[in-house]
């Protein structure tokens, strides 16, 4: 199947996120850039930036080359803009900073290699998204990441595609229920309070958990200064009218076991995440607060397109493609599944 | 060195930082001409004449040209502030691709907000801070006349350049033409060749492995588990040149930004003045919008020392009188003699009116139009003001005396012309040597030549020689009768709806009205209570 047909017309600004490293995003961003230069598209490309990295870290981490071609649009921080192997004539220097500088919108002047490191809000990815189709990109590709230090989420791209495979484990069976559990999240309904717009803006203002009761007044918990013990905090916070629990950051199991050893209020309470990817709570750990009652929404639903896969992990083992396909189809049924190295072959 | 204008924190006293918070600026250039905003002393009146006459021209064209003039805003929104790259210039470095982005968008949004400017005939209204051209900018950085934005070194920059990337292309055409022929005769060796020029060995194929191992025409590239993977070895000594091309085109491009760059130091001076100039319009625009949303005119000079406010404001308690639906009652009040006393009762807005003339002069003096029907005053080689609370934790010393260093301050500086603006003075003492006190300073100060205006609740200074009297009108023209009944339903609060703000020039003998008794009736203090203390006033104003 061609990834390309999936969001052709529909979707124009599009994430990629890996489960994992070496997962094949980078395969996958790659073969979709290829597919659209194939069919004389414009490609705009930039990616989800990590937040509060200090620049030694940023510049070490390995950076992977993204081959583009002539005339692609690159949105990327003005360091690696300067690093990067095209050359690009320079179509804007935004006002959005990263650790790597100022964010360049570019246009490639030949076929080559890029390093791209975009902003880390959700408002500048959007932004900076935007820009690059009014300069003439037919598609937005954004490298996104599952990853608790970044504010930003592929949320907030029109669509997503998430990218599996063999280096997750050994185990073939244990990468596709990982992978399957993590697309059932991507499942979650969106919170549909009336007034979520303005709760969720109040809870990213104060980075703190917001607790709302049932007559709609908001108590920002100001004492909660990390995740790790956010959970007791919350919990003695929590009253029989509590009604709603935001949470402007990352979910981590120890919060919501403490939360439901604490009080016995938390089945009238319903949560309010991010996004799918802002929440690090372990498969049998999420089945059992299903089971006692625990309700999970978030802020930003993703539309999860595809999964993609890759069967080799950079260890030397491997899985069957075709049954490492079909064993995760058999669990997240109607999605399509593509080996984007076994399209490369059969070309 | 020279005592300062105003100091910093009379500038708050006077609550200038509110008027100043509400200029908006559209370019950083503007913040920085508005921060450097300096009064205007006496030399200097052609020059304030000068920027009265441009906020005039401004004022004029917002009422005629709106739109245009909020365009020009707009515009001025995408000036950026390149300073750093224009000390680069300066210094002879070498300027980044982007930075010479930067300077091509700055040059050509100065191009706009010229023809912008020429439209509004901005040379011949406002006369002065026109921009001066940067097509020579524009067209260094768009070789092509291109009219586009986008910056990258053009290869019509050097002939070399365009030779070496002519060099380049061909050699990408060679590669390419040399890799297909090379495919379809690997193709025709029976080799299951990719059109990319990969091949992947299965491991279990042998055979093939073995053939493709001995063929110098391919190059290992990489092994997954499954398969290895070669590719078509290219042309090396293609590869070769390319590489050393690359290296050259790089060589090249550095040497066209440094000729670019110093190409732009011999325009940098029309740069930074038309930065300059920027600043100068936003502000002027800025001052016209203050002007109109809150009513200003221009201030009269004149060389007496007469000062004369018809219908003054005071801005912050006018809005904030506004939020809650109440209007300010505007103030006349003439500076005729070297000494004005304000008297009045307690909540009259004696403290408002003085602080109404000190921010009135200074405005006018920082170049501002202000809310007033009118302002004629001289220009005041200082501006002086005591209000409010002087403890000074450090130097120990009490209220009175706080104020004390204050008012010595600027009675040092007698052979000036200042504005002297006291607050309640001697407020912190016993009335005994609080009003003796005040008169002797009042005496001394009516011998300056200083403008002096005193706020005070003792009687008997104002028959001090030199001196003019208002009285803040307060509840004097109200029958307490009346309102009586009102105000013990709804409380104090609605006294103020009562009070006077107004200010009424008196004889100098008139006697200070004695509200405190009549608001203390008002609110119910015991008859009794108020009976006596009416009789030990001696009868004097009372009834």
């Amino acid at each position: 199947m061609d990834l390309l047909n999936l969001f052709e017309n529909e979707y124009r600004v599009i994430s990629i996120v890996g489960m994992a490293k070496n997962a094949g995003k980078t395969v996958t961003l790659n073969h979709l850039i290829d597919d659209m230069a194939y069919r004389g598209l414009c490609v705009g490309l930039t990616s989800i930036g990590r937040d509060g990295e200090r620049q030694d870290i940023v510049t070490k981490t390995d950076k992977p080359m993204i081959f583009i071609r002539k005339h692609s649009i690159v949105a990327t921080a003005e360091m690696l803009f300067n690093l990067s192997e095209v050359k690009m004539a320079v179509l804007e220097v935004t006002a959005h900073h990263t650790a790597m500088g100022r964010v360049i919108i570019g246009r490639a002047l030949s076929d080559g290699f890029v390093q791209v490191g975009g902003p880390s809000t959700n408002a500048a990815i959007r932004n900076v998204s935007e820009k690059m189709m009014a300069y003439g990109a037919d598609y937005v590709l954004v490298d996104g990441a599952l990853d608790r230090t970044s504010s930003a989420s592929p949320a907030i791209t029109d669509a997503c595609i998430l990218s599996t495979g063999a280096a997750l484990s050994r185990d073939m069976m244990k990468t596709v229920s990982q992978t399957a559990y993590r697309a059932s999240l991507f499942n979650l309904k969106a919170s549909e309070e009336p007034c979520i717009d303005s709760l969720w803006e109040q809870a990213e203002t104060v980075r703190r958990p917001i607790l709302v009761d049932d007559m709609g007044n908001a108590v920002p918990l100001m004492d909660v200064v990390t995740a790790l013990s956010a959970g007791r905090i919350i919990a003695e916070a929590i009253e029989p009218h509590t009604r709603l629990l935001i949470i402007p950051g990352a979910l981590v199991t120890q919060t919501v076991m403490d939360v439901i050893q604490t009080t016995s209020h938390f089945k009238n309470l319903t949560w309010v995440i991010g996004d799918a990817t802002k929440i690090f709570i372990e498969q049998k750990d999420w089945l059992y607060l299903m089971r006692i009652g625990v309700h999970i929404t978030v802020r930003h639903a993703i539309k999860l397109l595809a999964i993609t896969v890759n069967p080799y992990a950079p260890a030397g083992y491997y899985y069957d493609s075709q049954i490492f396909r079909e064993a995760l189809l058999q669990k997240v049924k109607g999605l399509p599944i593509i080996d984007v190295l076994a399209c490369c072959e059969e070309d | 060195m020279k005592a300062p204008y105003l100091t910093k924190k009379n500038f708050e006293d006077l609550d200038l930082n509110f008027i100043f918070d509400r200029l908006t600026l559209s370019s950083p250039y503007g913040e920085a001409a508005k921060r450097s905003m300096k009064p205007f002393l006496k030399a200097d009146q052609p020059e304030l004449s000068k920027i009265y006459d441009q906020n005039e021209a401004t004022l004029d064209l917002l009422d005629r040209q709106r739109a245009a003039i909020l365009l020009l805003k707009e515009q001025m929104k995408d000036v950026k502030q390149l300073e750093v790259t224009f000390d680069r210039i300066a210094e002879g470095e070498t300027l980044s691709i982007t930075e010479l982005f930067e300077v091509k968008q700055l040059s050509m949004v100065m191009e706009r907000i010229r023809a912008q400017l020429n439209g509004l005939h901005w040379e011949r209204t406002v006369k002065d801070h026109m921009l001066a051209s940067t097509e020579a900018v524009t067209h260094l950085l768009d070789p092509e006349n291109s009219g586009v934005g986008a910056f990258y070194i053009y290869s019509a920059y050097s002939k070399r350049l365009t030779e070496i990337r002519k060099a380049l292309d061909a050699i990408t055409v060679t590669a390419k033409r040399q890799l297909n022929a090379a495919i379809e005769q690997l193709k025709s060796e029976d080799y299951p060749i990719l059109s990319n020029g990969e091949l992947r060995v299965s491991v279990r194929d042998q055979a093939l492995m073995t053939r493709v191992k001995a063929d110098a025409r391919f190059d290992y590239k990489s092994e997954v588990p499954m398969y290895r993977l070669f590719v078509v070895k290219g042309d090396e000594a293609l590869k070769h040149q390319k590489s050393l091309l690359l290296l050259e085109e790089e060589d090249e491009e550095l040497e066209v930004r440094s000729k670019l760059t110093e190409t732009l130091k011999t325009h940098l001076s029309v740069l930074m003045a038309n930065t300059k100039r920027i600043g100068e319009i936003d502000l002027l625009i800025a001052k016209a919008q203050f002007s109109k949303a809150f009513s200003c005119v221009r201030p009269t000079l004149t060389e007496s020392p007469l000062v004369v406010i018809d219908a003054g404001r005071h801005l912050k308690v006018a809005t904030s009188l506004e939020r809650s639906g109440k209007k300010f009652t505007a103030i006349n009040v003439s500076l005729k003699k070297p000494v004005t006393l304000i008297t009045g009762a307690n909540m009259g807005g004696k403290t408002v009116s003085l602080k109404l003339i000190g921010q009135l002069v200074t405005l006018a003096q920082y170049g501002f139009f202000v809310p007033c029907q009118a302002l004629t005053l001289p220009l005041f080689d200082f501006v002086f003001v005591s209000v409010g609370d002087f403890q000074s934790i450090d130097m120990g010393l009490s209220t009175f005396g706080g104020e004390i260093v204050e008012i010595e301050q600027a009675l040092k500086r007698q052979h000036e012309f200042g504005l002297i603006l006291i607050d309640e003075l001697a407020r912190g003492t016993n009335p005994l040597e609080g009003f003796a006190i005040s008169k002797a300073l009042i005496e001394h100060l009516s011998r300056l030549k200083s403008r002096a205006v005193i706020t005070t609740h003792f009687d008997g200074l104002t028959e001090v020689e030199g001196t003019s009297h208002y009285q803040v009108n307060g509840l004097s023209n109200i029958d307490l009768e009346l309102i009586r009944d009102k105000i013990e339903a709804e409380g104090a609060a609605l006294l103020h709806e009562y009070m006077d703000y107004k200010l009424s020039e008196v004889s100098s003998l008139k006697e200070i009205p004695k509200e405190a008794l009549r608001i203390s009736e008002l609110m119910g203090l015991e008859q009794a209570i108020v009976n006596r203390a009416k009789e030990i006033m001696g009868g004097s104003n009372g009834k």
